[in-house]
């Protein structure tokens, strides 16, 4: 089974949880931005949480789908359309298992809300495994599909490269009006998906009380404003200048860092490393984010405010499971309701 | 796929690995290798079982990694090696709940998920291993010879290296080549060394505006280390050389051709040299 690719959208990538192991090689995870909505995504087609989907930034992708199949998107508020062989249009919601018909198309359009979307086939996107992930690593062109972005007129294999998690239960059969758009009632709901607050918990890092005490202060008083060069690799932010760290970063070395690292260099503008960071860095790492707000910032838009708040590793932890529980229940939910 | 770079630390005597062995099938490492007398193995620097003054220690990074910090040791031998030990242990034996390790310069950053394994049993696990590695001897390194087209094209800020320096071009050629160098880590970007052990007397700052690309291969120093691009990139560092080595390949076992740990040596080599091994690294890689 293919998706063919009409127009690509802004930035559109296969991409699924990551890799891990290799960082001793340099090869840091890369990933989904907003890995639980790509999760949702994945468990609401029936797949495992972690096979490969597609992530597309802003503006969405355009895809045909020759064969009939069931598609899910999540993630930011994207408007979906559906146009069928016939030429008939259908508005589609995010966050529910969707019947695209064959020869219909897809259309991702623009994001309102939040910057990244998620789209899961049936079977994932079937794409060779590379260094223990299917997700494309831009900057190094590996991965992924040929290592890039994806382009008009590629066609993308997808199926069969998952367990189906929900086909244990009910295989995956087409619904019996194969030839519509069919809208399942259950989606994710919204107290799961990542919710755009702002809020960032921080949790001190090594060099934490190399800023000066004013510093520390602004770092939680003060609103921070994510600024147009973030990427996938990081979030840069503008607010209070950071200070205290100049005269102590002479001796410092490269040291590893994580998705989350806050860095301060000496700009004192802090950049929040992402899925594509590097995996050792320079600059001093006042702070990370809890685990729980990795995806949040996964969505944040150039403009968009945050506002940290210091937190213990305890607590963090406990947010962490609460969520993951969620989402255990959430996957139950879908095996016990079948198909529709 | 192709044989040559495999973990080091159980041989009796340093191997030595051409760098172009990656490029080409018929290179084997060198059967008698005669290490310089600057590399022989390290001896401990404490009698086995003896406690080094101040153990490592380990603090949180996020909520899901922690970070083991060499403090006392520094960059010295022994401490380097326990590093590597650390990372080595940790991939051959893993630890359930641990999805990473990777070493830099004076720490360990060891990665895990959180549902999985709770920190603080994490944290003693990892001391009781750091303990079961103070005893071992450190094993020899592995060397690895890299040819290098130095100047010209490939080296584009060789002379300005000179000047800094106040020697002839020709002196810096002879002095990146005769020194040893040691693979601190590997970061930044995907197989990219940070090399240890460039002559003081060759220290430079970075260069004051980066370039746009640096081509991949690129040799380059800055401050007192030696880095070696794998891909086409932006950099900062003074590019002195360039080798037709391949330093990433995705497809390859291991991926990266050089391995935090591994001395490595610069062999000059002219343009037509250069050409010739680029061309069948082209062939070879296939990609």
């Amino acid at each position: 089974m293919t998706l063919h690719v009409v127009t690509p959208g802004a930035l559109t990538t296969v991409q699924d949880l990551g890799r891990q192991g290799f960082r001793r090689h340099g090869i840091g995870p890369g990933g989904a931005m907003d890995s639980l909505s790509l999760r949702i995504a994945n468990l609401l087609v029936g797949n495992s949480h972690d096979a490969a989907g597609l992530e597309f930034t802003f503006l969405g992708p355009t895809l045909r789908f020759p064969h009939g199949c069931w598609v899910a998107v999540a993630g930011a508020a994207f408007e979906l359309t559906v146009t069928d062989g016939d030429g008939q249009r259908t508005s589609v919601p995010v966050g529910h298992l969707l019947w695209i018909p064959a020869n219909a198309t897809l259309t991702c359009g623009a994001a309102t809300a939040g910057c990244r979307g998620y789209l899961a086939v049936a079977g994932g996107i079937a794409v060779p495994m590379v260094l223990g992930g299917r997700g494309t690593d831009i900057r190094s062109g590996f991965g992924g599909w040929h290592g890039r972005p994806l382009r008009a007129g590629d066609a993308i294999p997808c199926g069969r490269s998952t367990s189906q998690t929900l086909a244990e239960a009910s295989p995956m059969t087409p619904p019996p009006d194969r030839g519509r758009v069919k809208v399942d009632p259950r989606s994710a709901s919204r107290k799961l998906l990542p919710r755009p607050t702002g809020l960032i918990r921080l949790i001190p890092g090594p060099e934490y009380d190399w800023l000066s005490a004013s510093s520390l202060q602004r770092l939680v008083r003060q609103a921070f404003t994510v600024t147009p060069d973030s990427d996938r690799m990081g979030c840069r932010i503008a607010g209070p200048t950071l200070a205290g760290i100049e005269e102590r970063m002479a001796g410092m070395v490269s040291q590893p860092v994580s998705s989350g690292t806050v860095q301060v260099p000496p700009s004192g503008q802090p950049i929040i490393l992402l899925a594509d960071h590097p995996t050792t860095g320079g600059y001093p790492r006042i702070g990370h984010v809890a685990s729980i707000d990795l995806p949040a910032l996964g969505q944040a838009r150039p403009g968009d405010t945050l506002q940290f708040q210091i937190t213990a590793i305890p607590e963090a932890h406990a947010l962490l499971f609460e969520r993951e529980s969620a989402l255990e229940r959430f996957r139950h939910g879908l095996l016990r309701g079948g198909l529709r | 796929m192709l044989p040559l770079a495999k973990a080091p630390c159980s041989h009796d005597t340093p191997e030595i690995f051409h760098g172009l062995g990656c490029l080409s099938i018929s290179v084997v490492p060198v059967s008698k290798p005669r290490p310089p007398a600057a590399i022989e193995p390290q001896r401990p620097l404490w009698p086995p079982g003896m406690v080094p003054p101040r153990p490592p220690s380990i603090v949180p990074l996020g909520d899901a990694a922690v970070l083991i910090r060499f403090e006392s040791a520094g960059a010295d031998d022994r401490s380097h090696w326990q590093r590597m030990a650390i990372v080595e242990r940790l991939t051959s034996d893993p630890i359930a709940g641990v999805i990473d390790a990777a070493a830099a310069f004076d720490s360990v950053g060891v990665f895990f998920d959180p549902t999985r394994i709770e920190s603080d049993r994490l944290i003693s696990l990892l001391k009781h291993r750091l303990a079961d590695i103070e005893s071992l001897p450190s094993p020899p390194p592995r060397i690895v010879e890299i040819p290098v087209c130095y100047g010209g094209d490939h080296g584009p800020d060789l002379d300005a290296v000179a000047q800094h320096a106040g020697i002839a071009a020709a002196e810096v050629v002879r002095l990146h080549a005769a020194a040893v160098h040691r693979v601190a880590m590997v970061g930044f970007a995907p197989g990219f060394p940070y090399l240890t052990g460039l002559p003081e007397q060759l220290a430079i700052p970075r260069r004051r505006s980066p370039r746009t690309t640096v081509a991949a291969g690129t040799v380059a120093i800055a401050g007192l280390q030696t880095g070696i691009y794998p891909r086409a990139s932006p950099g900062g560092w003074n590019c002195i050389g360039r080798t037709a080595c391949l330093l990433f390949d995705p497809f390859r076992e291991p991926p990266t051709l050089l391995q935090a740990g591994d001395m490595v040596r610069m062999v000059p080599i002219d343009r037509a040299a250069f050409e010739a091994q680029s061309a069948t690294g082209v062939a070879m890689g296939g990609r």
